[in-house]
């Protein structure tokens, strides 16, 4: 049986919401580009958290 | 839990309120609209969620990564307000790091600037329009390197002293700069007459193959080098390039200079024998009249043009040594044999590279004696020194 991605729970194949936390159900594919899209965004914060941190003061 | 909790039986008569596509009894949400259904509504009780219950779905994972965007938007708007306050200095973190992983690579201190930059269809009209732009070259870098006040004034009583148009001595510790100075002062005490040809002394990191404190380069072409003469003059950098192995190092720069050189001085007096490729060199420009070697027009292209043949096929240096060797043969008694006549200088002067001897080397190693030992250098060193101070 197919989970949720948001809320783990249990989702058939027909179901376009799931029924439980209401998320749509995406394809594989979309969940993956949004956490490597996600990651990328986690990165150039960090990065630029530490230049700002750095440039103040250096 | 809300006790208003419809039972299995009550739920199973309800239909979706927006698309009327049926529901399983304890749906929270609609399969195909994702609307809330009439349990959910009774099943999600608590008021954070009130509106996001009324607006029909419940969306977390979006709403996280748009929450996650908005952020970065604003970072990075953050970021370019304050890349425009601080101006250059605020790459001055990035330079730093750099600096460290070069390090790491090279093996010693190693300076960011660089010195083989290039510019192309400047319009340059005057000598001093030239000498300012090669100083503007290095502005643009200072925040590559480390500065105190000291070393700034130091570096602008060279600039003045000696006529200089760039002493960048990026990272070198204010003693160095010191003691290099004395170094200058002494070459320019004993040839006067060189002043105003060299360009610039910056720190290069010379290949790491390299064992000199410094090399000199005669000229680089540093603004409209491959640009029709008829349409822009060019410049070129007659320029000492310190090699940070060496200047950034001091305890390998206090060490005596390796036996192959003139004996009797440090790593740092060795900078003499770059100095005096310098001074050979400005021989050549004097001999053909090229006084403002670092502006080349179409005035004077033939005479610059001249000049870099001669020093590019050795003309003038096989000149003076072919006339010291014949007044050291003159002055001694016993037959002596050219290689001889270098040995007595150094070893680096007699020193075969691809078969060849270097002209401009065996005249360098003898300003080096000079500049080390004056009067009591090598009769050889002497007499090379004399006949090059008749082209000066």
């Amino acid at each position: 049986m197919a989970k949720c991605k948001n809320c783990k729970g249990e989702i058939t194949g027909t179901d376009i919401y799931c029924t439980r936390c209401g998320e749509k159900i995406e394809s594989t594919i979309y969940y993956l580009s949004q956490n490597i899209f996600q990651v990328i965004l986690i990165i150039i914060e960090i990065s630029l958290v530490s230049l700002i941190v750095l440039a103040i003061m250096s | 839990m809300n006790n208003n909790i419809p039972n299995n039986e009550q739920v199973n008569a309800y239909k979706c309120i927006r698309c009327g596509n049926e529901v399983a009894p304890h749906d929270v949400f609609c399969c195909k609209c994702g609307c809330i259904t009439t349990y959910g509504n009774s099943y999600v009780t608590w008021d954070n969620n009130k509106q996001i219950i009324d607006n029909g779905r419940i969306i977390k994972k979006k709403k996280r990564l748009f929450a996650q965007s908005v952020l970065c938007a604003l970072m990075v708007i953050a970021f370019v307000a304050i890349c425009f306050a601080k101006h250059l200095e605020f790459y001055y973190p990035i330079f730093k790091f750099e600096k460290i992983a070069l390090e790491k690579i090279n093996g010693y201190k190693s300076v960011l600037t660089e010195n083989d930059r290039t510019y192309y269809g400047k319009k340059v009209e005057s000598v001093e329009e030239a000498k300012e732009l090669i100083a503007e070259d290095y502005y643009t870098q200072e925040l590559k390197c480390k500065y105190t006040p000291d070393k700034d004034s130091l570096e602008e009583e060279i600039e003045k002293k000696y006529d200089i148009a760039a002493v960048h001595l990026c990272d070198i510790s204010d003693e160095t700069v010191k003691k290099m100075e004395t170094v200058l002062d002494r070459m320019y005490t004993l040839f006067p007459s060189i002043k105003g040809y060299l360009t610039n002394i910056s720190v290069d990191n010379l290949s790491r193959d390299y064992d000199g404190v410094a090399t000199f380069v005669a000229y680089y072409p540093f603004v409209n080098d491959t640009l029709s003469i008829n349409n822009f003059n060019k410049v070129y950098k007659t320029e000492i390039l310190l090699n940070s192995k060496y200047f950034l190092n001091d305890s390998l720069l206090k060490k005596d200079t390796p036996t192959k050189y003139v004996g009797g001085g440090t790593n740092l007096d060795s900078l003499a024998h770059y100095l005096g490729k310098y001074v050979a060199f400005t021989a050549v420009i004097k001999k053909h009249q090229a006084a403002e070697f670092i502006l080349e027009t179409s005035k004077n292209t033939e005479r610059i043009e001249q000049t870099i043949k001669d020093y590019q096929n050795d003309e003038l240096y096989q000149e003076i040594v072919k006339k010291s060797f014949l007044e050291y043969q003159s002055q001694t008694e016993e037959e002596v044999t050219f290689e001889k006549f270098l040995d007595s200088i150094s070893k680096k002067a007699g020193e075969k590279i691809d078969d060849h001897i270097s002209r401009e080397t065996i005249i360098a190693e003898a300003i080096y004696d000079y500049y080390l030992h004056n009067d009591k250098a090598a009769k050889a060193s002497l007499i090379i020194v004399n006949t090059l101070k008749e082209y000066l």
